[in-house]
């Protein structure tokens, strides 16, 4: 793709309430056996991040990431995020709700 | 922000106007490379014990792919051509792999962002347990107090 001289635009976040936070950390485990067939040691790998989010307001992207402190997905900063779901529902007579979920494997590129 | 979507999150702790991420993002954007939606920056701010904290998040979509081609010609140059062809948007659009269009196009974004970024403020991020409300900082004492009342 040549350069883009496009001009470009972002928008604020007007407000956002995050009601429900669910992280969940997995590691891929390998055991190793000695010689004599025992259990020697393990290997952990692969480690990944699997979110989801509910809350309403608006959903910027970056609230997938969470924020710093053991909140949400602390420490996605790197690696590769996917997105799985997004949902938002727009209300007339109250803030729009929204719900997303995704995966993330911090040692990917 | 959609299903089955790559994103590349971009993230420090300085404001986004003096951070090195904004002149990377406004590169990435010259280069080809897009903002995972809408809204991409997420710039917020938080008192940790006792002293506030600001943190910036950048989404890019990190499914698209940029390639650079080299199909330009060695060339030696006067700065008053490289000033003809940086001025000019035409110049820039019909060469559009030569490295000029590309700090032309890197400097339009920059400025921009800039821009864009001397008119937002961060927002005030508000935690309570596993909850957290992200609230402008203009927002109306009601609102305020509305968003946080049903943060519990």
């Amino acid at each position: 793709m040549p350069v883009n001289l496009d001009a470009i635009g972002i928008q604020s976040v007007e407000l956002t309430l995050a009601e429900s936070v669910e992280v969940t950390r997995k590691v891929e485990t390998k055991p190793l056996l000695d010689k004599d067939g025992r259990f020697a040691d393990a290997k952990a790998f692969d480690p990944s991040t699997e979110f989801s989010l509910k809350g309403r307001g608006d959903l910027p992207a970056g609230v997938a990431a969470g924020t710093d402190g053991g909140l949400a997905i602390a420490g996605i900063t790197g690696g590769v995020t996917i997105i799985t779901s997004v949902k938002e529902s727009q209300k007339n007579d109250d803030w729009n709700s929204w719900e997303c979920g995704g995966q993330n494997w911090p040692n990917a590129s | 922000m959609k299903e089955g979507q790559k994103v590349q999150f971009v993230r420090d702790h300085e404001a986004p106007l003096k951070s090195s991420a904004t002149p990377m993002v406004a590169a990435g954007l010259a280069s080809g490379f897009a903002f995972a939606g809408e809204k991409p920056l997420l710039d917020t701010l938080e008192e940790v014990d006792g002293a506030p904290q600001r943190t910036a998040t950048w989404s890019l979509d990190g499914g698209i792919t940029a390639t650079f081609r080299p199909t330009f010609k060695e060339e030696t140059i006067e700065f008053a051509e490289f000033r003809r062809r940086f001025e000019s948007l035409e110049w820039c659009a019909a060469n559009p792999d030569h490295p000029i269009a590309y700090l032309r196009a890197f400097s339009d974004k920059l400025s921009s962002l800039r821009n864009e970024l001397r008119a937002m403020k961060p927002l005030l991020l508000v935690r309570r347990g596993r909850r957290f409300a992200l609230i402008p900082q203009d927002a109306t004492p009601e609102k305020k107090a509305r968003i946080l009342s049903e943060l519990g």
